[in-house]
């Protein structure tokens, strides 16, 4: 199938961006290769979308937003098989942090990794790529009222596995109520 | 004040390998471009409406977000939309009924139901209570009465009550009533029971509901196991009586005491995935004769949801019409499908035909449509 856009276009979008859709992918989904598979995926449909796309000059926020959303349907397909498997992700911890800041990052990584993937996407939005309520609500294709008693459902739950986090008064909790 | 939880996520993110997967996907866009084609082969048209009404797509094959370059967008002169009435033309033929609204607009934030029937001046409110009404309050089919939950002064309990909208005489239903979120009451098509949950399901995400009869206060009739949600009455035609609800992520059907329903319910979370790029999350309402059902995709809550923004064609799982956004909700009326966006509702019938528009009265923001009844 053509495109109206040259490939080598296409290919410049997807080996210039890769490295970023995969860093959010990585904290979507816990795993390397479940990273990679939800951006192919997610960049295959840009590609088939692709005509329309390049009019819109939206090409990375529509493939984040199919990213967000596939992942939340993969999870749903899989989530009893997922909800009774007890291996968690390594946490990915490096080695130049402090010993306080490992152990509060492991904690950090297994309390994201109980959240459903919705929550972590709520998350991942709001506070990684710092967007707005409103903007969540319009990627992950909810309502804004939802996305704020997620966010506040998965705040409450970090809190609780991460004592460390109970101190902190978390920068955008007037934006998340 | 450093964001903790960014530096964190800044962290785990950088353990990311990007590799070259250009190659990968060319390979998966080809894969999904055959497999569209057969889709889109089969549902044979596609068909997208857009206008000043809110965006939505009505009947036919997949049309959401990544359509393939493909499969060209079709328009449909046939369902064009005309513009909306000026304010005060508001009375479209075949809905001659009454609306209800939920708002949270009552003296100091109490939430109200209101009824307003076109035509006939300004909604009235005709319930106002606490914030349980908006998950609780049902008006019957024949427009006579609505239930809801109360809860007792001390907070400790609650009824069940009923309201005669006719008379205005308040009376209990049930004592020591039991709300459970993911089985508000729900009228029986006869208007002359209703079904409320009892007890969750102990092994299952669902509950055992229980009727009641209206002329019979304080007792529960027989009951069945809802292994899911939000059930909802078919009213009319070959499977009147039977009862849907949403199940983890399929629409379930059922005879009225249990058993299986010989109705076919599969394939609509793949259908409404492949329509709109969303994933249908809970039952909101169903058409009188159960050839429609429409789905909330909105994220998922045991609450009842009221806006649904994607109607299913029964048996199977036709995407009938589907919402782009939340800006647009659709509400089932009998045989005909409204959609409600920006303070126009545009009347469909049966087979997706616009029959015309109503302009609703004043509303404050937060105004739900709860029902119609004719």
């Amino acid at each position: 199938m053509e495109t109206d856009l040259p490939a080598a276009q296409f290919e410049e979008f997807v080996r210039s961006r890769t490295p970023a859709l995969m860093r959010t992918a990585f904290l979507l989904t816990g795993d390397q290769h479940l990273a990679e598979d939800l951006v192919q995926s997610a960049l295959a449909r840009t590609h088939r979308a692709w005509r329309r796309i390049r009019e819109e000059q939206n090409a990375e926020a529509y493939t984040r937003k199919i990213m967000y959303h596939l992942r939340v349907s993969w999870w749903r397909r899989k989530r009893v098989k997922e909800q009774h498997a007890d291996v968690m992700p390594e946490a990915p911890v490096s080695g130049g942090d402090s010993t306080e800041d490992s152990v509060r990052r492991i904690a950090v990584w297994e309390a994201m990794m109980r959240l459903t993937p919705r929550q972590r996407a709520v998350l991942v939005l709001r506070f990684y790529e710092d967007r707005s309520v409103t903007d969540t609500a319009e990627l992950l294709g909810c309502s804004e009222g939802a996305i704020k008693s997620q966010t506040s459902k998965a705040l409450n739950l970090l809190r609780t596995k991460v004592p460390e986090l109970r101190e902190l008064r978390f920068f955008a909790e007037g934006s998340v109520a | 004040m450093t964001n903790p939880l960014k530096d964190d996520f800044a962290s785990f993110a950088e353990h990311a390998v990007a590799p070259d997967m250009h190659a990968k996907v060319l390979a998966e866009s080809r894969r999904l471009g055959i497999r569209r084609a057969v889709v889109s082969g089969a549902a044979a048209l596609a068909v997208l409406v857009g206008g000043v009404t809110g965006a939505f797509a009505v009947v036919g094959s997949p049309n959401g977000p990544d359509t393939g370059p493909d499969v060209p967008a079709a328009s449909s002169p046939s369902n064009s939309i005309e513009p909306p009435p000026e304010k005060g033309s508001d009375v479209v033929g075949p809905l001659s009924g009454t609306f209800y609204y939920i708002d949270a607009e009552g003296e100091a934030g109490a939430t109200r139901v209101l009824s307003w029937t076109p035509g006939q001046g300004d909604p009235t409110v005709v319930l106002e209570g606490d914030d349980t009404l908006r998950s609780t309050a049902t008006v019957s089919p024949d427009g006579r009465y609505i239930a809801w939950r109360e809860p007792t002064p001390d907070g400790l309990d609650a009824s069940l009550k009923l309201k005669d909208l006719s008379t205005g005489a308040v009376t209990t239903l049930m004592d020591e009533f039991r709300y459970l979120p993911c089985a508000e009451p729900e009228w029986t098509p006869d208007s002359a029971s209703l079904l409320v949950g009892r007890l969750p399901l102990g092994e299952y995400n669902g509950v055992t509901a229980a009727y009641v009869d209206v002329a019979e206060p304080q007792t529960f009739r027989e009951s069945v196991e809802i292994r899911g949600c939000h059930p909802r009455f078919i009213a009319e035609g070959e499977h009147a009586g039977e009862i849907l609800y949403w199940s983890d992520s399929d629409l379930v059907a059922i005879l009225p005491q249990g058993g299986e329903s010989t109705l076919d319910t599969s394939g609509i979370q793949s259908a409404v995935m492949e329509f709109v790029d969303r994933v249908p999350s809970s039952l909101v309402s169903v058409g009188d004769d159960g050839s429609k059902a429409c789905l909330s995709t909105d994220l998922e809550t045991v609450d009842r949801v009221l806006p649904c923004d994607a109607v299913i064609g029964l048996p199977g799982a036709d995407v009938f019409m589907a919402a782009e956004d939340f800006a647009t909700s659709f509400l089932l009326a009998g045989d005909a499908v409204i959609s409600r966006s920006g303070g126009v509702m545009t009347v469909f019938d049966a087979a997706g035909t616009e029959l015309g528009a109503i302009t609703e009265p004043p509303l404050g923001d937060g105004a739900e449509l709860l029902s119609y009844v004719d």
